[in-house]
């Protein structure tokens, strides 16, 4: 082993832990190993792409070790998640697993309907506006999430960022009959909004200018994600138009930003079947599609009627369909996708909670099945996943206080840099418990600018806390700052 | 018309040249002067070695010989499956390590490719499945690290916690 070129023989030979074990062995080895890494972990790295004589896709700052290793990381995390989220169905357990109590809150609950999702108060004091009556969110960049907010009967929105860094972004006034919608992103720092009538654009933060815009759908309602400069897209909703002999809904496009001249791809979700949900990553278009899924279709009659669920990868080059999931058959309760580069989260709503079924994509496999505690209902504004590191934020979607844990965890997150990501990710969720009831009558409102004001109305108590999971240890719990105006118990 | 090898302690063997041409080296050597009928001398290999490399190559006279360009893909392809070795290819390794890696270099300075992928993933078996410790010790090598460079590796690598 004394010749570099016999030891690198013997290296190519090697699985990834034994690479690993070498490395400690000795400078030289250590140094022959470090010198030839993307030579030695490229057969490694190309094992775990979705598509065949693929590479996967590797960031900038990456090498294929770090994608082995954070596929591999991955790949431990998962089972504990899985095995965690069986284990503790009773929110209050979380209280005993001796958890991190970062704090209170209060939710004001006053003038808004019973439905759960409407509970926006607590983002739009984020937004710093009492005036405003339209906020969606999104994740775009690391620490920063903007928020649509706006006055809907005027027809005036904008783009706020989290961060005070980052400019908000002032949109042009539309005439559409509904208020613009951010969509999701996934490895892009631009911003997807639906203005519309399927109209998209996409604006550049860091110049508060529009990169792009066209419409992707023809039709009225546009649903999609961007990964890079590709959006991939589809109507979420039944036509009008009873004369309409396509139904738009099992029509999925896939458009470059950058040249809307037309779509790169289209395709129709294959019958029976409608498209639930898309998503993409650099080398895969999922697409789930179901029957009858909604009340819209009607009562289940007969046999024949049973829902059909199914998921399917396209590649975002050809188009051509590289493999569906087969184990997802008979499934009928999807919501939503997610995608990273080596996972689709397959989000679904049964009647006793919410599961997230983890496909893998090397394999087409269901990997893992993590069944979400029973208090957790769905919450449509908790899929953010902005990088494989954080693909499971989603859990921390409450229902009772959904956007204030997306908020949170998200601003959980940390940039990486090389060797950082195991010493500062968080595994988490943030839980928020419900103490009692309307007992709050009288709290105090940190305002804008810092000032305490009383308000009189009607309030819900929630404990915060955070809980950390599986995986490695958190140091400690992520910050629990005034960056957010949250309206804080009195 | 017979070749003869001559080893570094003046072992002389006597081969058909079928057999001699398994080696890239003695092949091209061949080509270049002709069959001069001349020993042809070896100084980076023993007898004893010589003798084992000989019997491989007898063994393998009649497999087809790769290009370079074949032996590339082949390696390529092949580079991670270290199990694949046939069952007279693994009676013929199981030699003591010292051997094996007299073997390796004898396989490697003669251009004998078959050979030189058999005695490397036999080391790679050799080495799937130890800790560095156990390396160290299989192959006699020095743990030159500091404690504060081990430790940074190690840290490093903790992903692979079982590493």
């Amino acid at each position: 082993m004394d010749l570099p070129e016999i030891a690198l023989r013997v290296f190519c030979y090697l699985d990834s832990i034994s690479l690993v074990r070498c490395e400690r062995v000795c400078r030289d080895w250590s140094s022959l190993l470090i010198q030839n890494e993307n030579h030695l972990w490229c057969a490694f790295a190309a094992a775990l792409s979705p598509v065949n004589g693929r590479l996967p896709h590797r960031l900038e700052w990456e090498t294929w070790k770090d994608i082995v290793r954070l596929k591999h990381a991955w790949d431990k995390v998962l089972p504990k998640l899985t095995a965690e989220s069986r284990r503790l169905h009773d929110p209050a357990e979380y209280l005993q697993e001796a958890p991190t109590i970062v704090g209170e809150v209060v939710v004001d609950t006053t003038g808004h309907n019973k439905d759960r999702r409407s509970k926006v108060s607590v983002m739009d004091s984020y937004s710093s506006s009492e005036t405003r009556d339209y906020i969606q969110t999104q994740a775009v960049g690391p620490h920063i999430v903007y928020a649509i907010t706006g006055i809907s009967h005027i027809g005036t929105f904008d783009i706020r960022a989290s961060s005070i860094s980052a400019p908000s972004i002032k949109l042009p006034a539309t005439s559409f009959q509904h208020p613009p919608r951010l969509q999701r992103v996934f490895h892009s720092t631009l911003i997807p909004v639906h203005e519309g009538m399927g109209w998209m654009s996409f604006w550049d933060p860091r110049h508060t200018d529009r990169q792009g815009r066209f419409r992707a759908i023809d039709d009225e309602y546009c649903q999609g994600q961007l990964y890079e400069h590709l959006y991939a897209c589809f109507n979420p909703r039944w036509s009008d138009d009873e004369s309409e002999t396509v139904d738009a809904r099992r029509i999925v496009r896939l458009w470059d930003v950058k040249c809307p001249s037309q779509p790169i791809l289209s395709w129709n979700a294959q019958l029976p079947g409608h498209v639930v949900d898309v998503a993409l990553n650099d080398s895969l278009v999922a697409c789930a599609y179901g029957s009858r899924l909604d009340a819209e279709a009607g009562p289940i009659d007969n046999a024949q009627d049973t829902p059909v669920f199914g998921l399917e990868f396209r590649s975002v080059v050809t188009g051509d369909l590289v493999r569906s999931v087969p184990a997802l058959s008979g499934v009928q309760d999807v919501i939503f996708l997610v995608m990273t580069r080596f996972y689709c989260l397959v989000v679904r709503a049964p009647d006793d909670g919410q599961l997230v079924t983890v496909v893998d994509l090397a394999t087409g496999n269901v990997a893992h099945e993590i069944n979400l505690m029973e208090s957790f209902i769905r919450t449509y504004g908790g899929l953010h996943v902005k990088d494989d590191e954080t693909m499971l934020m989603l859990w921390s979607s409450s229902n009772r206080l959904a956007c204030l844990d997306l908020i949170r965890g998200c601003w959980t997150l940390h940039e990486r840099k090389r060797d950082e990501l195991f010493e500062k990710w968080h595994y988490g969720v943030w839980v928020a418990i419900e103490q009692n009831e309307h007992v709050c009558n009288r709290v105090k409102v940190l305002g804008t600018n810092g000032t305490i004001k009383s308000s009189i109305s009607d309030k819900s108590r929630f404990r915060v806390i955070w809980k950390a999971i599986g995986g490695v240890p958190s140091v400690s719990p992520p910050s629990w700052t005034s960056e957010c105006n949250i309206i804080l118990n009195g | 018309m017979p070749v003869v090898l001559q080893a570094s302690d003046n072992q002389q063997f006597t081969i058909e040249k079928a057999v001699a041409e398994r080696s890239m080296l003695l092949k091209n050597m061949l080509e270049d002067v002709g069959e001069a009928g001349e020993p042809i001398p070896l100084p980076n290999v023993a007898g004893s070695i010589l003798k084992k490399v000989i019997e491989y190559c007898e063994h393998h006279k009649e497999d087809p010989v790769p290009s370079a360009e074949e032996d590339k893909d082949a390696f390529e392809s092949s580079r991670r499956k270290a199990d694949d070795i046939d069952e007279w290819d693994a009676q013929f390794i199981k030699v003591g390590n010292e051997e094996l890696f007299e073997i390796i270099l004898a396989a490697n300075y003669l251009d004998i490719k078959p050979l030189l992928d058999l005695g490397c993933k036999t080391v790679a078996n050799m080495i799937k499945g130890k800790t560095p410790e156990q390396i160290r010790e299989m192959f006699n090598i020095e743990n030159d690290f500091t404690p504060e460079e081990e430790d940074q590796i190690r840290r490093e690598n903790e992903w692979a916690a079982d590493a």
